[in-house]
């Protein structure tokens, strides 16, 4: 069963409000043009609010301020991780060279430590 | 030739790319510049002081962590934006979950003790009706009417189409339209 307050052309209600308040254009239709001679769609416009009412209440919600607090630990955190990474990279690159190290002390693989490389008597 | 050499404030996008070549100066001034809108956005969703805290910090942690991973073809903001929002979105389900402080109070910035009990009680009907929003509607009102981005933003932001930015965002302010309406018949 239709909705005998639908707009005949099909704009949902949600498409003229945006349209009204937030200068939202629609993707199908006109709206400038199309809402004035639309009795379903003129309905919706009078169902809103206004967008001075809306500023109004949106105005006092933003008059907010971060505490302090908010930057001064997100700052901490980082320079916090900051550090565990460069101690990190500093661990992983004392492990690199203690490792390589270790390398270039163990005998090449093959090497048999009973041969005699003196050379002969 | 960068803003900082050239003596002007240096924007987001430059700040943003100090910041990935490891300057961490270059991130505390976005830190600075992007905190009220952080702890804003999550206290309008969260509409719990505490937890608003806890999201905001969390929000910037994360971007300097994920800095590199940000592609750039959207403003920095924007970016924080939707961090900030879903931080705030599962802090609201996790909220349901346990249960936790009670939500903030009215308190308006107005001098005049009269006035102030007024807009107080008002604000106090537009928190309560925000309260009594889905958190997707809240998060799309408070985008819309607080923040002021545009829908296309908004969508970026919720990770939704357009349309359904559209159709949320009706049903927030028929709901919020309809309380006021009530508070004004009730009070005048």
């Amino acid at each position: 069963m239709s909705d005998p307050t639908a707009c005949p052309a099909g704009v949902p209600a949600e498409d003229v409000a945006a349209f009204v308040l937030d200068a939202e254009p629609s993707d199908v239709i006109d709206l400038a043009s199309h809402v004035p001679t639309c009795a379903a769609c003129t309905d919706v416009v009078r169902s809103l609010p206004g967008a001075g009412v809306l500023e109004d209440w949106a105005g006092a919600l933003r008059a907010v301020v971060a505490p302090p607090a908010v930057a001064d630990r997100a700052l901490r955190r980082i320079r916090a991780e900051r550090r565990v990474v460069a101690l990190a990279s500093t661990l992983a690159g004392g492990w690199l060279r203690v490792a390589r190290a270790a390398l270039d002390r163990s005998p090449p693989s093959g090497h048999r430590e009973d041969r005699d490389v003196s050379g002969g008597r | 030739v960068t803003a900082a050499t050239a003596g002007v404030e240096p924007d987001d996008a430059e700040l943003v790319a100090r910041a990935r070549d490891g300057d961490v100066a270059a991130f505390e001034e976005l830190v600075r510049r992007h905190r009220d809108v952080a702890y804003r956005v999550a206290l309008r969703i969260c509409r719990r002081p505490a937890a608003a805290e806890d999201v905001a910090q969390d929000a910037l942690v994360r971007a300097w962590r994920a800095l590199s991973e940000f592609r750039g073809d959207a403003r920095f903001s924007t970016w924080l934006y939707r961090i900030v929002t879903n931080l705030a979105l599962n802090e609201v389900t996790r909220r349901r979950e346990v249960g936790s402080e009670p939500p903030e109070q009215a308190a308006p910035a107005v001098d005049d003790p009269a006035a102030r009990t007024e807009e107080g009680d008002r604000l106090g009907t537009v928190l309560d009706a925000l309260d009594a929003l889905t958190p997707d509607q809240r998060a799309c009102l408070v985008l819309r009417e607080v923040e002021q981005l545009s829908y296309e933003e908004i969508a970026e932001v919720l990770d939704v189409t357009v349309p359904a930015v559209k159709g949320r965002l009706f049903r927030a302010r028929q709901e919020l339209a309809s309380a006021l309406a009530d508070y004004d018949g009730g009070v005048r």
